[in-house]
């Protein structure tokens, strides 16, 4: 197939504003009479608040509104589990619980208002870790719950585990563990609310899920009393996403209700102190692991059993099992699974969605895992994972069915590039490889009642397109993707189409920005709409320039005959003349988009995505084995991507992960003592700069995903879901030692060399 | 936010220290301020006055003397350093020490004098500067004062300096023939702060026996500590990497460092033996 | 304390009261609304509030605003030529694909200019030296060099 704009090095559409600063994130958004808000959060990660005294930070000039938890109704709750109240009142449960708030004409004295409310506690018992949690004599956080086991019964079984244990020749067993870890968006979190003077809500917001916040926000206006208002979400530019911003938060609802109060525009962003503690970062887990395989190297079963820090209250962090589930049923052909998680509170930050959405965690277990059943069948663990790589056509154990499928070529394009054969187990200089695969959902992910999005499409007088959707633009470059499936399908220049996508009043309804679905989703609603255009179109000119419709083709903006090209017609003098005529037409079109997946259904089967990616990983990394440094030397990252729409912004989208990836296995860690944060900013909790980036190496394998838009499947987050286990397999084929526990820190990396030594 | 405070811009050093002895313990010198506007912006410092010396010409220079050694004023900025011909090609391990410290914004603004008074025990300069011999002057109203490097600090972001004192100048001696620095951090990221740092001089005779030795580490207690017991170990002695490895070891157990987020005593310790023997190879491969 | 300072700012002199506790950076976003230059975290370890004064790089968070006085500040809003909507800088980014969120890039595209300001011909090594203080948390920095080196190509 040839295209025109599709698989071209297409710049983003919104890069020109970001270059010259004119972008406006949601710091740079003030409004006439914006007040500026602040929260007070808790001293005690747990404790009883026995009074709140707000008098003083009242009466300090400035100040024009104070709230704390009686403000709001009493049984409100927001999370997904409604476990979280937006201003805590009785009890706190973590550091980052949010007591009170102020709004004030400048952040200064909001500031000030804050040291001026005092607020007495009784200091509780706090639990951090969760198998004390889970222990029958633990005190029980949320008493309205009965037990810190969230009602969450996360359980997959396909197969028979325990009769493939049994058969296999060979079995392993281990435990890994992985720490919190936080997104670090560049911009923090923060939005502006103001109500109109009919009690309808704005909020400029950050949001990834304008649709769903919506929703949110609306339920509690009507919890404040506000029935049947309106609230219409503005997307500000996204400083980072990364899936921070995939749940409401406390600090919106807070400034709901501030600016309620004062009937002024309040805005609330956060500090990067606060962008660190009270925002929510990837769960934590401990993971016990056994894979088995017979003496083919044919895997024969895998068991995963899992406990994940819920922290104190329920946001998504909690759904991860969800896609756990995914590359633990369904990376390499694996006939027996048995899985199951449990999520327990504690009296830690609770958890969110990060790209990868619980994949990195599980995968780091099955492919630190398989290296060990590799090494204990001896089997070479390319060859196990070639003799076990999924297939086109396959439905796995779960019920997943896999339409294109490229990882074959994933494992055997990194093998090549990373010399395995020749390199592998020489332990020379203290180096070695290592690899790792994984699948994603690449079509979608049906997580929600729904999965579609909406576009709207019309055309202008002038030629140009104007594409309304659902999408959001979270740096990625949906608006560009989408501008460039529009144009390929119309046949007009790139610059032509303008894509809108920030406003819930004139864009409609998207699941949101997640599970790496906006290319494919948000894409195929716009081809739809476009075909729908189109087709209308070609009637047109048919009638214009006389010829049946099959007959019209349309490039670079002009229409003309295929079988006469003499016979031509710019589009915008077409478009004006259908438009100024007697009983004119403009041409407009519509589409909504939800994909052929399913809901997991009670036994957490079903074909989740209505496509599936794949890739591998390949590192080759040098330990110095005096200090157990780990230096990358060369790192390749190959993606079966269905299709490249624009191989520019996908680049970017794997370089991004592999680094936020290498950062996950090597340096980032949250560091948490009796639930204080430790290491809240930039000096202390190590992303990667420019210095650190190791070589990389991309390889894209196209395999044309039929139901994605022109074969595109989703890219977003499988960067980072094989990086840690391809770099812990390497560092064990270089020195001989395996770090179960994340991140891989020098200082493990040489206890783990002294332990092997002694033995 | 940082606390309001009076903004004093002295034209000269005499009037910063007519400045300083008059408003004392209620005032704070920036030299850059890369370290004192975090500090100011935590709440941790709230001086009524700051005396702003950065732009003071008289203190911004690198001299270099035959005979009398490098001289450093105080508000020389790291880039400079750096960036300094003359201290590349005299005083390499300078020059690449800064290279690696903190960003280059930091490094365009901070100041030498700046960095000193922080007395991060986990700041790169102090640990290079001391095994280079290097001497600190201190002036106020009352006169000079000149000590060693070393002498300077005196605890966790403490000095010797008074109330009334400005740092001058940093004067390293020209290094004696047949000399070899090294200095090393360890950490995670290139231009990270250190978990440890290690520097190391050592001069040798004619016959490859060493003559002078200092050792320095950073991060590895409350001050910049000389690792004087393992000194003693090579002084007297040729090449010879057991020997070096012996000293390390001697060097891990002469400091003190803490447990903290991001290490152990323990591996504080072990780094500190292997970047000692590793600095002594280097410092000697460096003659 | 209130105080007047005057300096160059993108080219033009600016005279202005201030407080002599502001920073440079809330000087440039909170009074002149330069919106331009970001906090991303206001101890000057990310860069996002780079800002080239007397052609050198510097963290505005950490600058104090009375020390501009009679220096030449640039911001990302000033430094395409007279009549040029974009500087080769930022046509570089945009072609490149050096920005995602956007967020990092004026101040790692001043980083740049601070750069091409010392060298003409910079290497890869010092790209990364110019940019090291400035983190990006979405395209591991491998297209923000390819940008910086096009643009150097492009001079």
């Amino acid at each position: 197939m040839s295209f025109n704009i599709i698989g071209k090095k297409i710049p983003k559409k919104d890069a020109p504003f970001k270059v010259t600063g004119q972008a406006l994130y949601i710091d740079d958004v003030e409004l006439p009479g914006m007040l500026y808000g602040k929260i007070l959060y808790s001293k005690y990660p747990h404790a009883r608040i026995l009074h709140i005294d707000t008098s003083k930070a009242e009466k300090l000039p400035g100040v024009k509104a104070v709230i704390t938890a009686k403000d709001f109704p009493p049984h409100f709750r927001i999370g997904f589990m409604k476990d979280n109240p937006p201003l805590k009142g009785t009890k706190v449960l973590s550091t980052r619980d949010e007591i009170a708030a102020v709004c004030a004409i400048s952040p200064e004295i909001a500031e000030e208002a804050l040291d001026l409310i005092s607020v007495e506690y009784e200091v509780l018992q706090g639990i951090f870790d969760p198998l004390v949690a889970m222990r029958e004599d633990a005190p029980i956080l949320h008493e309205e719950v009965g037990s810190n086991i969230l009602k969450l019964p996360w359980r997959l079984v396909c197969g028979d585990v325990e009769k493939a244990k049994k058969e296999s020749a060979y079995v392993v067993e281990d435990t890994f563990t992985t720490q919190w870890v936080t997104h670090c968006c560049l911009a923090t979190s923060g939005c502006v609310a103001y109500f109109d003077v009919n009690n309808n809500l704005t909020m400029y917001s950050n949001t990834q899920i304008p649709s769903l916040a919506q929703n949110e926000f609306l339920e509690a206006l009507t919890a404040l009393g506000l029935r049947n208002r309106r609230v219409r979400i503005i997307q500000v530019t996204i400083g980072g996403g990364f899936g921070s911003k995939l749940d409401t938060y406390p600090y919106e609802y807070i400034a709901i209700l501030l600016a309620l109060k004062t009937r002024k525009p309040v805005k609330i962003v956060f500090s990067r102190d606060e962008e660190f503690f009270a925002t929510s970062p990837r769960q934590c887990t401990i993971t016990k692991i056994s894979q088995g395989c017979d003496r083919d190297g044919r895997l024969t079963f895998r068991e995963v059993e899992m406990i994940l820090d819920n922290g104190a209250y329920t946001s998504w962090g909690a759904t991860t099992p969800s896609v756990m589930m995914m590359p633990i049923s369904s990376l390499y052909r694996v006939p027996n699974v048995k899985y199951t998680a449990t999520c327990v509170y504690t009296n830690n930050t609770y958890c969110q969605a990060m790209r990868g959405y619980g994949n990195p965690q599980a995968t780091f277990a099955i492919e630190s895992s398989l290296d060990h059943l590799a090494e204990e069948s001896g089997i070479d663990p390319y060859d196990l994972r070639i003799i076990n790589a999924n297939e086109p056509g396959e439905i796995t154990p779960q019920g997943f069915r896999v339409t294109t499928c490229g990882l074959k070529e994933c494992i055997e394009e990194v093998a090549k590039r990373l010399n395995w054969k020749e390199k592998r187990g020489r332990g020379l200089k203290k180096r070695g490889v290592g690899i790792a695969s994984l699948i994603h959902v690449g079509g979608g992910a049906r997580v929600y009642k729904s999965d579609g999005c909406g576009t709207i499409i019309k055309m202008d007088d002038f030629g140009k397109v104007d594409v309304f959707t659902g999408a959001s633009d979270i740096g990625q470059g949906a608006d560009t993707v989408i501008a460039q499936i529009v144009a390929e399908e119309l046949g007009v220049p790139v610059e032509d189409v303008n894509v809108i996508h920030n406003d819930t009043d004139i864009c409609p309804w998207d699941v949101g920005v997640h599970a790496s679905r906006t290319t494919f989703v948000a894409g195929n609603s716009a081809l739809f709409a476009a075909k729908k255009i189109k087709k209308k179109l070609l009637e047109i000119l048919s009638k214009l320039l006389e010829v049946p419709p099959e007959d019209v083709a349309i490039k670079n903006g002009i229409a003309f005959s295929k079988s006469d090209p003499q016979k031509s017609i710019p589009l915008a003098r077409a478009l004006r003349r259908i438009h100024f005529t007697t009983g004119g037409s403009m041409l407009m079109a519509e589409h909504f988009y939800d994909p052929q997946n399913e809901n997991l259904n009670k036994e957490f089967r079903g074909n989740l995505s209505a496509a599936y990616a794949y890739g591998t990983h390949g590192v080759e990394v040098e330990v110095d084995t005096e200090t157990g440094k780990v230096k990358i030397l060369k790192y390749v990252a190959a993606h079966d991507v269905g299709r490249a729409i624009n191989p520019l912004l996908l680049e970017g989208q794997i370089y991004g992960g592999v680094l936020q990836g290498i950062g996950y296995a090597l340096s980032e860690k949250m560091i948490y003592d009796n639930g204080y944060l430790k290491n809240g900013n930039f000096l202390d909790y190590k992303i990667l700069t420019v210095r650190d980036v190791p070589p990389v190496e991309i390889v894209i394998i196209e395999t044309n995903e039929e139901a994605g838009p022109f074969g595109a499947k989703g890219i977003g987050e499988p960067g980072l879901v094989p990086t840690a286990p391809a770099i812990a397999n390497a560092i064990y084929d270089a020195v001989g030692v395996r770090i179960r526990d994340l991140p891989i820190t020098p200082e493990k990396v040489l206890k783990a060399l002294k332990e092997k030594n002694k033995g | 936010m940082i606390h309001d405070f009076h903004y004093l811009r002295p034209d000269s050093l005499q009037e910063a220290m007519t400045m300083l002895s008059e408003y004392g313990d209620r005032s704070k010198i920036l030299c850059g301020g890369q370290s004192l506007l975090i500090v100011m912006r935590q709440g941790m410092v709230a001086p009524e006055y700051v005396i702003d010396i950065k732009h003071l010409n008289e203190l911004n220079y690198i001299r270099f003397d035959e005979k009398k050694g490098l001289a450093i004023g105080a508000t020389t900025t790291h880039r400079a350093i750096e960036k300094s011909d003359v201290i590349k090609r005299r005083y390499p391990v300078i020059a690449d020490m800064e290279n690696r410290l903190a960003s280059i914004q930091t490094r365009n603004w901070g100041t030498i004098g700046g960095n000193l008074a922080h007395a991060d025990p986990a700041g790169d300069p102090a640990p290079v500067l001391i095994v280079l011999g290097a001497e600190i002057t201190l002036a106020s109203l009352k006169g000079e004062r000149t000590m060693l490097l070393e002498e300077f600090f005196v605890d966790y972001f403490t000095t010797q300096l008074n109330e009334d004192e400005i740092i001058k100048e940093i004067n390293v001696p020209v290094l004696p023939p047949r000399s070899g620095c090294a200095y090393q951090k360890f950490n995670l990221l290139r231009n990270d702060m250190g978990i440890v740092g290690v520097a190391v001089k050592v001069t040798l005779n004619e016959a490859g026996v060493c003559t002078d030795a200092k050792i320095c580490l950073g991060n590895a207690g409350r001050v910049p500590i000389r690792a004087r017991k393992a000194e003693g170990a090579v002084i007297g002695q040729k090449y010879d990497e057991k020997l070096f490895a012996e000293a390390g070891k001697i060097a891990s157990e002469e400091c003190e460092p803490v447990s903290d987020i991001h290490a152990s005593e323990e591996f504080r310790r072990h780094l500190v033996s292997v970047l000692t023997r590793r600095m002594l190879v280097a410092a000697w491969k460096a003659i | 304390m209130k105080r007047e300072i005057k300096f160059k700012l993108n080219g033009e002199e600016v005279t202005a009261e201030v407080e002599s506790h502001w920073t440079l950076l809330y000087f440039l976003r909170e009074v002149l609304k330069l919106k331009g230059t970001k906090e991303g975290c206001g101890y000057g370890e990310c860069g996002a509030c780079t800002v080239v004064i007397d052609k050198m790089a510097v963290n505005s968070c950490l600058f104090p605003v009375m020390e501009v006085n009679g220096k030449d500040v640039l911001t990302i809003e000033g430094i395409s030529g007279p009549g040029e909507a974009l500087h080769p800088l930022q046509k570089a980014f945009i072609e490149e694909g050096a920005v995602q969120c956007g967020f990092c890039t004026p101040g790692m595209i001043m980083s740049a200019y601070a750069l091409f300001e010392e060298k003409k011909n910079p290497d890869d090594e010092d790209i990364k030296e110019a940019i090291e203080g400035n983190l990006c948390r979405c395209t591991g920095y491998v297209k923000i060099i390819d940008a910086i080196n096009a643009a150097k190509r492009g001079k």
